[in-house]
């Protein structure tokens, strides 16, 4: 098994954990070389001893040699002590690869199809739902249980206290906290989404349960059409300075009803930052919010509808609306651009990175307690994904792993052991505040991380070496009436038209949606200047520039 | 002769030794940080040190191994030769 190319940072109570286990595996290989080379030169120099001792017998001055070769032979510093030394440095390294391994083991690869293949077989029976989510259950308590019978097998007739009871039931109170902070619960979800997945007929053997019953719903749901609204005055925001800097852009990005939102901010509203560096050169950060709205296709399209087509590789009205800003802002092709976003904000920046490949000079994408997409950043595109252990949202993705594609600096903060919550709720540790904090901490560690390496690379190639003149614009997004006229020099937005649920014989799915859909034609259509809009409603956008 | 054999395989030693410090001295540019790569590079540091002793240890062999090459010249030079008798006149007690 391979490990994915990137960078893991770990921060704990121990400080922070900087590794490229890609690099460690390499040099393990090289060090287990070195040994069998030092194991040769064991053998070469018991040749040479054996030599000299029978040389010994007939020259005299031959027996110091072979004491000092059979003497090196044998001391701590003779090859065979070095080799054993240098497979013990291998060893090290080798655990240190595999415990912050990116990639996932082959059992994990192997669990989504044997769950999905799981729901496809039990789905023929009537009880195979229920088999599922107990399996589910299973994961999710199988450790209490366990204990439990560990408990009745030693003391069979043992009798529970009250103190034992109420033990127990703060056990049970905290599985859900227990099973995201070990990623237990990402194969809860797994199970879960192939019961619903095996009830609603979205059960192809082979696939991601998670992603195939999102896709499915969010196939179901009406197309939605985009308005994004300019904000006449939108905040003077401070050029970010590093991750923090980025991050601390999304989480003030937020409506004005959140504790770091801006005042007069509206829901669903996307923030475009120009730089203009001292040298003339110019960059752009896109920073984008999280969901606001629990609904499936209400008028706040940071919900759960859009959650839904994200995590299932479809069409959704957030990545189109990014994507008609970022071209009203006048982006230009070659100036370098970074995308953060905050949860579903951060979906949608990954969402955003992959469609315009090639496009637009996209360095980096920073993603704070985000699930994984399916679609991923092109290459040469830096990535840093921050997660808190004990955040449930970024698990909703069903990954085991960490998240992000190759070459991504893969971030996870113990909140508790890093001077957040002691014992974080799901809420507070899924907060953009605390993912600010996250970010500073990163800044601190990337000291550690060489000078050549992409994230800092794509930092300097966005955010420059001194403060830049910042300008502001800001749009807000609505999924307004099909029937809203344009607006006079407004920006034709093309509606979201969802694929037709996949459907194949036999109740099983054929291929994925064609998502992200080809780049040259997306953003004509985004960009609406001169370009051909579809034949569907649409409404009109324009964007401010401060 | 025998020193030549034993002087051909210590050399081989040093070559092995040499490639290995340099995969050593290499491992120490991974990106690794924490305590487990701290311990591993104190490992790291005790075996460079440790490599160093054998190449000293290396070369005091060297220098027995000259001494004896020399001692076994002498043996080996043919007494007549050296005093202007015939070849032959002469047959080492160990030869």
């Amino acid at each position: 098994m391979g490990v994915r190319d990137g960078l893991s940072l770990t921060l704990d109570g121990h400080g922070h954990v900087l590794v490229d286990p890609g690099e460690l595996q390499e040099a393990a290989a090289r060090l287990r070389g070195a040994a069998e080379r030092l194991d040769t030169a064991d053998v070469r120099l018991g040749s040479a001893a054996w030599r000299a001792g029978d040389l010994a017998a007939a020259l005299p001055e031959a027996h110091a040699l072979a004491d000092a070769l059979a003497t090196l032979r044998r001391a701590v510093h003779g090859p065979a002590g070095l080799a054993d030394d240098v497979r013990d440095l291998a060893r090290r390294s080798t655990d240190a690869a595999a415990a912050y391994d990116l990639a996932e083991t082959d059992a994990q690869a192997r669990w989504s199809a044997v769950v999905g293949a799981l729901g496809f077989a039990v789905a023929v029976g009537p009880f195979g739902p229920a088999a599922l989510l107990t399996a589910a259950a299973g994961v999710a308590v199988g450790d209490l249980l366990l204990a439990e019978a560990r408990d009745l097998a030693l003391a069979p007739g043992g009798r529970t206290s009250p103190g034992d009871a109420a033990a127990e039931l703060a056990d049970l109170a905290d599985v859900p906290r227990r099973i995201v902070a070990d990623g237990r619960g990402a194969l809860v979800l797994q199970l879960l989404a192939a019961a619903l997945g095996s009830v609603a007929g979205a059960s192809g053997p082979q696939l991601d349960p998670v992603r195939r019953f999102s896709a499915l719903v969010a196939g179901l749901l009406p197309a939605r059409d985009v308005r994004l609204v300019p904000r006449a005055d939108p905040p003077r925001l401070p050029a970010p300075r590093g991750v923090e800097g980025l991050v601390d852009l999304a989480a003030r990005t937020y409506d004005e009803g959140t504790g770091t939102g801006e005042p007069g901010t509206p829901l669903a509203t996307v923030t475009v930052q120009r730089l203009d560096h001292a040298d003339g050169s110019r960059s752009w950060v896109v920073a984008v919010p999280g969901t606001r709205a629990a609904g499936l296709t209400g008028d706040v399209p940071t919900d759960n509808g859009t959650n839904l087509a994200l995590e299932g590789g479809v069409p959704d009205v957030m990545t189109r609306a990014v994507l008609a800003a970022m071209a009203g802002a006048g982006i230009g092709a070659d100036e370098p651009v970074a995308l953060v976003g905050h949860s579903q904000g951060g979906m949608v920046a990954t969402n955003v990175a992959a469609v315009t490949a090639g496009a637009y000079a996209v360095r980096l994408v920073v993603t704070a307690g985000s699930p994984d997409v399916p679609a991923a950043p092109p290459p040469g595109v830096a990535t840093v994904t921050l997660r808190h252990r004990e955040d449930a949202v970024s698990l909703l993705d069903g990954r085991v792993g960490e998240r992000g594609g190759p070459g991504t600096l893969s971030v996870v903060r113990d909140l508790a052991a890093t001077g957040g919550p002691v014992r974080p709720s799901f809420s507070e540790a899924h907060a953009v505040a605390g993912y600010v904090r996250t970010g500073a901490l990163v800044d601190q560690a990337l000291g550690d991380v060489p000078a050549g390496d992409p994230v800092r690379r794509a930092l300097a190639d966005v955010l420059g070496d001194a403060p830049a003149r910042t300008t502001t614009s800001q749009v807000t997004v609505t999924t307004g009436s099909p029937e809203v006229p344009a607006a006079p020099g407004g920006l034709p937005v093309p509606p979201v038209v969802r694929p037709a649920p996949p459907a194949a014989p036999d109740g099983a799915f054929g291929a994925p949606a064609a998502w992200p859909p080809p780049t040259r034609d997306l953003l004509t259509q985004a960009a609406g200047l001169g370009g051909a809009v579809s034949a569907g409603p649409t409404t009109s956008s324009t964007t401010a520039r401060s | 002769m025998s020193t030549t054999v034993i002087e051909s395989a210590l050399a081989d030693v040093r070559a092995h030794l040499a490639a290995a410090q340099v995969v050593v001295v290499g491992a120490s540019a991974v990106t690794w940080t924490g305590a487990a790569a701290d311990a591993a590079d104190g490992r790291r540091t005790a075996l460079l040190a440790a490599v160093r002793t054998c190449r000293a240890a290396l070369d005091d062999a060297d220098r027995l191994l000259a001494a004896v090459r020399r001692a076994e010249r002498q043996c080996v030079l043919p007494a007549p030769l050296a005093t202007g008798a015939p070849v032959g006149g002469t047959v080492p007690p160990w030869g």
